[in-house]
C-alpha cells in the first residue's frame, strides 16, 4: 500500500513533510530551544529580533523572535502541535457529523430530510466568530471553544454536501437490488451509499482542513481565537499581521509558508488516497 | 525583499494595467482633504455619544463652548458665558452666529437641541450621559441661554461642549433617517453636508457663511478605514491624505517614507492596571498550585507596591508602544489639570520587588490572571502578556486573559458580573477637562446611588480620599481644584489603589506638505490639518 | 406538485427564523448588557441605569423576546444602537456591496475554476491536473486577512496598480448602487474579490477535475467515445452536466460561506459590506444589528438552497424533490 501511494514522486514527499511536522509537533518540547508559552522565559527587551540574532545572553533565535520576545522557531514547533490538533480534531469530528446527518437525511427524505436541512441552513448562517465570541462569553478562551466553533462552522457543509450526493445515488439501480435483499437502512446507507458519496466529500474535507486552520487564525484575529500566550501556527500570523507593513515580515512568513507546506502537502495526500480507494477513479 | 523582483519581472504587465486602474482618487482636488478615519460616525448628532462622533459633530453642527487640541474651553455659538452664581450660568449666543439655511442661531434652538439630546429614544449611549449634574437648560431671552447646575459644576463647559445644536424646528420633527439623507443636516458648523454613505464616507464641504474663522478646506471627506493595517495602507499608497490612530508599530516605517509626516503629541489618557483590595477572596487569585486561596493578596499593599516595581515601564514602552508613551508614576497624565507634579517615580527594581512581597508574606508568590481588552486601547492585549511577563519574574504565576470588549465590559461593569482580580484600564479626561473625571469614577469609593466610582473594578475605599475628591468635584476656582485633586492622586498613589503604567501618545500621519495640531483625546478634526510652509 | 413544493418549504421557513430567532437571543443574551459596551466612560451610573430601564434590557429574557418577536411581526427588528437607524433598513443599505463582491468572487470562481479543473480533470496529462489543484490549494492554507495585506503591499504599494481598499464611485442601477460599472468602481473591487475568490475556487477546481476524471471511467464515457463522438463534445455535452450536480450544490454552499467570509475581507479592504457591518456590531454589542443580520442571512440561505434544490432536480430527473412525498 504504502509502496502503491509513494508510486507518486509528489505523493511521497507530501507524505514526508507531513510525518517530520507530525514528528517535530510531538517531539517540541524536547527540540524546542524554548519554551514559548511560559511568561518568564521571555523577554521583550527581545522583541522583534530579526533571524538570525542573538540575545545579550548569546540565545540565537533561528528565525527571530516575536512581539513578546518569543523564538519564532520554537514558537512554530509548539504551534505545530495546537494547529495540527486543532485541524484534524475538528475536521474529524465535523466530517463524521455531517456525513451521517447528510446520509440520514438523504435516504431518510420527507420530513426527516426536511427537518435536518432547515437545520444546516441555520447553522449555515451562524458565523464562527459570532459563535466563537459567544463561546468566549459563556465559558471564556481556549482550545476547545476554537474546536467547537469550527465544527460548528463545518458539519453543515459536509452535510449539505453528502446528501447531494446520495439523493442521487438513491435512485440508481445498485440500491434498489440491494434493497430488494432487504439489508438494512444503516448498511445500505453507509456501506452502499457513502462510499459512492466519498469523491466530493473528501475533497471537502481535504478543503476544510486549510479552511479550519484559516478559521482559528481568523477567530484570533478577531480576538475570540486562542488564548494568547499560546500561539498557533494561525496565532502566530494573527499576532505578526500589525507588522507587515514595518518590514518585520518574519513575524508572520514563517509560520505562514510552514502553514502553506502543510496544507499542500495534506491535499496531495488526500487526492492520492482518493485515487486508491475510491472504486471508479483510474489507478 | 522578493517584492523588487516582482516588480520587475511584471513590469511589463503593469503598463497594461494601470490603463484599467487609472481613475483612483476622483476626490484628489488640491483643496480637497480625505481623511481615512477609523471610526464609523452616527449621523443623528444626539443618538450616540462617543469622542470619535463629537469630533464629526463639530464640523457640521457646532456647539455653545468648543474644546481646543489641549481641551481648553474656547467660543463657539456662545460668544461669551456668565457665571450667574455658583449653579447658575449665562451663555449669550454670537448675533453672527447662522444655521446652514441661513436662520438665526437663538436661544430656543439651543434649549431644543439639549432637549433632544438628553431624551432621544432608543439612544444606548444617551448623550444625557455628558450632562451630569446638569439640572435645566432653558432659553431666557433669543440670545441667552440660562443653564442651572445641582452643585457648583466646574465641568460644565466641557459638558455643554459635547452638546450639538440644531435648529429648535429640527429638533422637534427630524428622524434619523434624515440626517443620513442630509435633510436635517442643517447645524452651524464650519463644514455643510454633501452626502453620507453607510460604512463607507462621510463627505463635508466649506460653509462659506460660517460665522467664525473659515474652514480651512473646499471640501473634506472621511473614509473609514477600521483596520489599523488597511489605514496605513491607504495612506502609503496615496489614496488619502491623512489618517488617524497611527498603530506605534508603523511608526518608524512611515518615518522612512519620503512622502509620509507623521505627527506625535501627548494625549489626555493614562494607562494603568487596577488590583482587587476590594474582595477577601478574589475569583483569579490563586496559590501556587493554581488551588484557590481563603485570603486576597491583593489587598496587602506591600503585594501592590512589589508589582509596581517589577514593572519595567520603561522598556514597556520602548518595544510594546514603540516609545508612543512616557511611563507613568499615577494615573492622570501631566498635561491635565490636577496631575501631582510632585510625585516621585516609580523605581524598577526586580529585586527590591522580591523582598517586599517575601515581606508580605509571598516569598514563593501566588497565582493571578490578568485581564486586559483586546480591541479597546492600543496594543492592550501585547501590553497585556509583556505585563505578564514582567509580574512572572516577580515569581507569581501569570495567567493572561484578552477579551474583546464586548465581553470584558459587561463583566466588570454590571453589578451581578464577577468583575476581575487585576485589570488593565485606560481613562482620560473626558467631559471634566481636569483630573476629576478619573479620580470620581476610578478611585472614589464605588458608591452606585451618586454615581461614584463607577469604574472602580477593584473597589479600593478610602474615606479620606472620597472627601477630597467629592471637595474638588464642586470648587470651581481652577488652582484650588487642582491642589485638591493632586492630593488625592497622591493620597492614592500612597494605598497604590491603581498601578500607574504610562501616558498615552497621539499619533497622526499625513502625506508631505500638510502640517496636523494633534487633539488630546484623539478627536479627528479637518482644520487641525493645515497645507506646511 | 412544485406548488405545493414551495408552500411546504415556505413554512418550513418560517418555522426555521422563529427557532433562529430564539438562539440568536440566548446567544446574545449571553454577551452581557450592551449598554455597558456603548457608554462613554465616564457617564454617571443613574444616566446608563435609566437607559438600561428605557431600552427594557433590564427586563427578563423571555419579555425581551415577546416585544422582540412583536416588533418583528410588524417588520421592525430594532434600532441600531451606534447607526441611529432601524437595523434592517441598515443592513439592506450595505448589502448591495457584500452582494457585489460575493458576486464577484463566484464569477471569478467559476469562470476560472471550471474550465481549469476540465483541463486538469481530463486526459492523460496528470502532473497538470496535479500542479493545478496543489496551487490552488496554495490560496487557502493560510488566512484570509493575512493574504489580503499582502495582496495590498504587493499590487497597491509595491507594483501600484490598484487602490489599497474602500469602495469606489458608485453609479444607481434601477435604484440600487453599484460599483460594477464605473472603472473606478472595479478597480476597487479586483484585490478583494480576488482574495474573496481563493476559497471557492480551489473547491471548485479538485471538484470539477475529480469528477471529470471518476466520469471519464464510466461506461457511458466509454461508450460514447467508442462511438466516435468527439471529446470536446463529450467533454462539455455529456460529462460536464454529470459533474455539475455536486458543484451547483457547493457553489450554493459557497455562496453563503463566502458571505460568512466576506467578515474579513471586507474589514481588511475596508469594504462597507454587511460583513464588516457584522464585525463592528459584534465589537460594540449592537445586538439590533447582530440579531437582524443572522434573521437576513438565514432567510437568504434558505433561499439559496431551495434554488439549489430546484436546479438539482432540473439537472437530473432521478432527484425527487423532497418533502412533497
Amino acid at each position: 500500500m504504502l509502496k502503491e501511494f509513494t508510486r507518486s514522486i509528489y505523493a511521497g514527499v507530501s507524505l514526508a513533510v507531513l510525518s517530520s511536522a507530525i514528528v517535530f509537533a510531538l517531539l517540541a518540547p524536547w527540540i524546542a530551544p524554548q519554551d514559548p508559552y511560559d511568561l518568564a522565559q521571555l523577554f521583550i527587551l527581545d522583541s522583534r529580533l530579526p533571524p538570525m540574532s542573538r540575545n545579550s545572553d548569546g540565545f540565537l533565535f533561528l528565525l527571530g523572535t516575536d512581539d513578546q520576545g518569543r523564538d519564532v522557531f520554537s514558537a512554530i514547533l509548539y504551534g505545530l502541535r495546537i494547529s495540527l490538533g486543532v485541524a484534524f480534531l475538528s475536521t474529524a469530528i465535523a466530517f463524521l457529523l455531517g456525513t451521517a446527518i447528510g446520509l440520514i437525511s438523504a435516504y431518510l427524505g420527507g420530513r426527516v430530510d426536511a427537518f435536518l436541512m432547515r437545520i444546516v441552513d441555520m447553522q449555515l448562517s451562524f458565523p464562527a466568530v459570532l459563535i466563537a465570541l459567544m463561546l468566549v462569553a459563556l465559558v471564556g478562551t481556549g482550545i476547545d471553544k476554537v474546536i467547537i466553533a469550527i465544527i460548528a462552522v463545518q458539519w453543515a457543509r459536509y452535510a449539505r454536501t453528502v446528501r447531494g450526493s446520495a439523493l442521487v445515488e438513491r435512485e440508481r439501480e445498485y440500491i434498489e437490488a440491494v434493497e430488494c435483499l432487504a439489508f438494512s437502512r444503516s448498511r445500505i446507507m453507509f456501506v452502499h451509499i457513502l462510499p459512492n458519496c466519498m469523491a466530493p466529500l473528501s475533497i471537502l474535507a481535504t478543503v476544510e482542513i486549510a479552511s479550519a486552520i484559516s478559521i482559528e487564525a481568523t477567530l484570533s484575529f478577531l480576538g475570540v481565537g486562542l488564548p494568547i500566550t499560546q500561539p498557533s501556527l494561525g496565532l502566530l500570523i494573527a499576532n505578526g499581521y500589525p507588522f507587515m507593513l514595518s518590514g518585520n515580515y518574519w513575524l508572520s512568513i514563517y509560520p505562514g509558508l510552514v502553514l502553506i507546506a502543510l496544507m499542500v502537502a495534506v491535499n496531495i495526500i488526500g487526492d492520492r488516497m482518493r485515487e486508491l480507494i475510491n472504486p471508479r477513479s483510474e489507478k | 525583499m522578493p517584492l523588487s523582483k516582482l516588480r520587475k519581472a511584471t513590469r511589463g504587465l503593469s503598463a497594461a494595467v494601470m490603463l484599467v486602474s487609472c481613475v483612483m482618487s476622483a476626490d484628489a482636488a488640491a483643496d480637497t482633504l480625505t481623511i481615512g478615519t477609523r471610526s464609523e460616525m452616527t449621523m443623528d448628532p444626539h443618538f450616540f455619544w462617543s469622542t470619535p462622533n463629537r469630533a464629526y459633530n463639530v464640523h457640521l453642527y457646532g456647539s455653545l463652548v468648543r474644546l481646543n487640541n489641549a481641551m481648553r474651553t474656547q467660543p463657539m455659538i456662545a460668544s461669551k458665558w456668565i457665571l450667574v452664581d455658583e449653579t447658575t450660568w449665562d451663555f449669550k449666543i454670537d448675533p453672527a452666529a447662522r444655521f446652514h439655511n441661513g436662520s438665526k442661531v437663538t436661544a430656543k434652538d439651543v434649549e431644543a437641541s439639549f432637549k433632544r439630546a438628553s431624551t432621544l429614544e432608543n439612544a444606548a449611549a444617551s448623550y444625557k450621559g455628558a450632562l451630569r449634574g446638569v439640572a435645566s437648560v432653558t432659553a431666557i431671552d433669543t440670545d441667552t441661554v440660562r443653564v442651572k447646575t445641582k452643585k457648583a459644576n466646574p465641568a460644565l463647559l466641557h459638558q455643554v461642549a459635547q452638546i450639538s445644536i440644531i435648529p429648535a424646528n429640527i429638533a422637534v420633527s427630524a428622524n434619523q433617517g434624515d440626517f443620513i439623507s442630509g435633510k436635517a443636516a442643517i447645524g452651524a458648523g464650519p463644514y455643510k453636508f454633501v452626502r453620507f454613505k453607510a460604512g463607507d464616507r462621510l463627505v463635508l464641504e466649506r460653509n462659506e457663511a460660517y460665522f467664525g474663522p473659515k474652514a480651512k478646506w473646499d471640501k473634506v471627506v472621511f473614509r473609514v478605514i477600521s483596520d489599523d493595517a488597511a489605514r496605513v495602507a491607504a495612506l502609503l499608497g496615496g489614496d488619502v491624505d491623512l489618517i488617524d490612530y497611527v498603530p506605534p508599530s508603523d511608526v518608524a516605517r512611515l518615518k522612512r517614507e519620503s512622502g509620509i509626516k507623521v505627527f506625535r503629541s501627548t494625549s489626555d489618557r493614562t494607562m494603568f492596571l487596577i488590583p482587587d483590595v476590594g474582595r477577601n477572596v478574589s475569583p483569579f487569585v490563586t496559590d501556587k498550585d493554581g488551588e484557590s486561596m481563603n485570603k486576597n493578596p491583593l489587598q496587602d499593599v506591600r503585594v501592590r507596591k512589589a508589582m509596581a516595581m517589577a514593572i519595567d515601564r520603561k522598556s514597556l514602552v520602548a518595544r510594546i508602544m514603540d516609545g508612543a508613551g512616557t511611563p507613568a508614576n499615577q494615573n492622570v497624565a501631566p498635561d491635565v489639570l490636577g496631575h501631582a507634579a510632585a510625585l516621585p517615580g516609580i523605581k524598577y527594581d526586580v529585586s527590591a520587588a522580591k523582598k517586599l512581597l517575601a515581606e508580605a508574606g509571598y516569598p514563593n508568590g501566588f497565582g493571578l490572571t490578568i485581564h486586559c481588552t483586546n480591541d479597546r486601547y492600543v496594543n492592550d492585549a501585547r501590553i497585556c502578556q509583556a505585563l505578564g511577563q514582567m509580574l512572572a519574574r516577580l515569581g507569581l504565576k501569570m495567567k493572561v486573559e484578552a477579551l474583546p470588549k464586548a465581553v470584558m465590559f459587561p463583566r466588570i461593569r454590571d453589578p451581578k458580573g464577577d468583575r476581575t482580580s487585576l485589570m488593565l484600564l485606560s481613562f482620560g479626561s473626558g467631559t471634566s477637562g481636569d483630573a476629576g473625571g478619573t479620580l470620581t469614577h476610578t478611585i472614589h469609593t464605588f458608591d452606585k446611588g451618586r454615581g461614584f466610582g463607577t469604574w472602580n473594578v477593584g473597589r479600593y475605599s478610602n474615606a479620606n480620599v472620597d472627601a477630597v475628591i467629592e471637595k474638588a468635584v464642586t470648587t470651581l476656582r481652577a488652582n484650588d481644584r487642582a491642589k485638591l485633586q493632586s492630593k488625592a492622586i497622591s493620597l492614592a498613589i500612597a494605598d497604590m489603589a491603581v498601578i500607574p503604567l504610562f501616558y498615552n501618545n497621539v499619533i497622526v500621519a499625513s502625506r508631505k506638505g500638510l502640517s496636523y495640531t494633534i487633539y488630546a483625546d484623539q478627536s479627528t478634526i479637518a482644520d487641525a490639518a493645515v497645507p506646511a510652509n | 406538485m412544485m406548488g405545493t413544493f414551495l408552500l411546504y418549504r415556505t413554512l418550513q421557513a418560517f418555522v426555521t427564523l422563529a427557532v433562529v430567532s430564539i438562539i440568536i437571543f440566548l446567544g446574545v443574551f449571553a454577551l452581557g448588557n450592551p449598554v455597558y459596551v456603548l457608554v462613554d466612560p465616564s457617564a454617571p451610573a443613574d444616566v446608563v441605569e435609566q437607559t438600561i430601564r428605557r431600552l427594557g434590557l433590564d427586563r427578563p429574557i423571555y419579555e425581551q423576546y415577546g416585544i422582540f418577536v412583536t416588533n418583528a411581526l410588524s417588520g421592525d427588528l430594532g434600532t441600531s444602537y451606534t447607526h441611529a437607524q432601524p437595523s434592517l433598513a441598515l443592513i439592506a443599505s450595505r448589502f448591495t456591496a457584500t452582494f457585489e463582491l460575493v458576486l464577484a468572487s463566484l464569477v471569478i470562481a467559476v469562470a476560472l475554476g471550471l474550465p481549469l479543473g476540465l483541463i486538469a480533470g481530463y486526459g492523460k496529462n496528470n502532473w497538470v491536473g496535479r500542479t493545478l489543484s496543489s496551487v490552488s490549494i496554495l490560496g487557502i492554507s493560510v488566512p484570509i486577512f493575512w493574504l489580503g495585506l499582502l495582496m495590498i503591499i504587493v499590487f497597491s504599494l509595491e507594483l501600484k496598480w490598484l487602490p489599497t481598499g474602500g469602495r469606489g464611485e458608485t453609479v444607481a442601477l434601477f435604484g440600487v448602487e453599484t460599483s460594477l460599472l464605473t472603472l473606478d468602481g472595479l478597480s476597487h473591487l479586483v484585490l478583494p474579490a480576488m482574495a474573496l475568490s481563493l476559497f471557492p475556487l480551489a473547491l471548485i477546481i479538485r471538484l470539477t477535475r475529480a469528477g471529470v476524471r471518476e466520469h471519464s471511467q464510466m461506461d457511458y464515457v466509454r461508450f460514447a467515445r467508442a462511438m466516435g463522438i468527439r471529446p470536446a463534445k463529450l467533454l462539455f455535452a455529456y460529462v460536464l452536466r454529470n459533474v455539475l450536480i455536486p458543484i451547483v450544490t457547493m457553489i450554493g454552499l459557497i455562496f453563503g460561506t463566502l458571505i460568512a467570509f466576506a467578515v474579513v475581507t471586507e474589514t481588511v479592504f475596508a469594504w462597507p459590506g454587511i460583513g464588516k457591518l457584522l464585525i463592528d456590531s459584534i465589537k460594540v454589542s449592537d445586538r439590533p444589528v447582530i440579531i437582524a443580520y443572522l434573521l437576513f442571512v438565514v432567510v437568504m440561505f434558505l433561499v439559496i438552497n431551495l434554488i439549489v434544490d430546484v436546479i438539482n432536480a432540473a439537472l437530473d430527473p432521478r432527484i425527487r424533490l423532497s418533502g412533497t412525498s
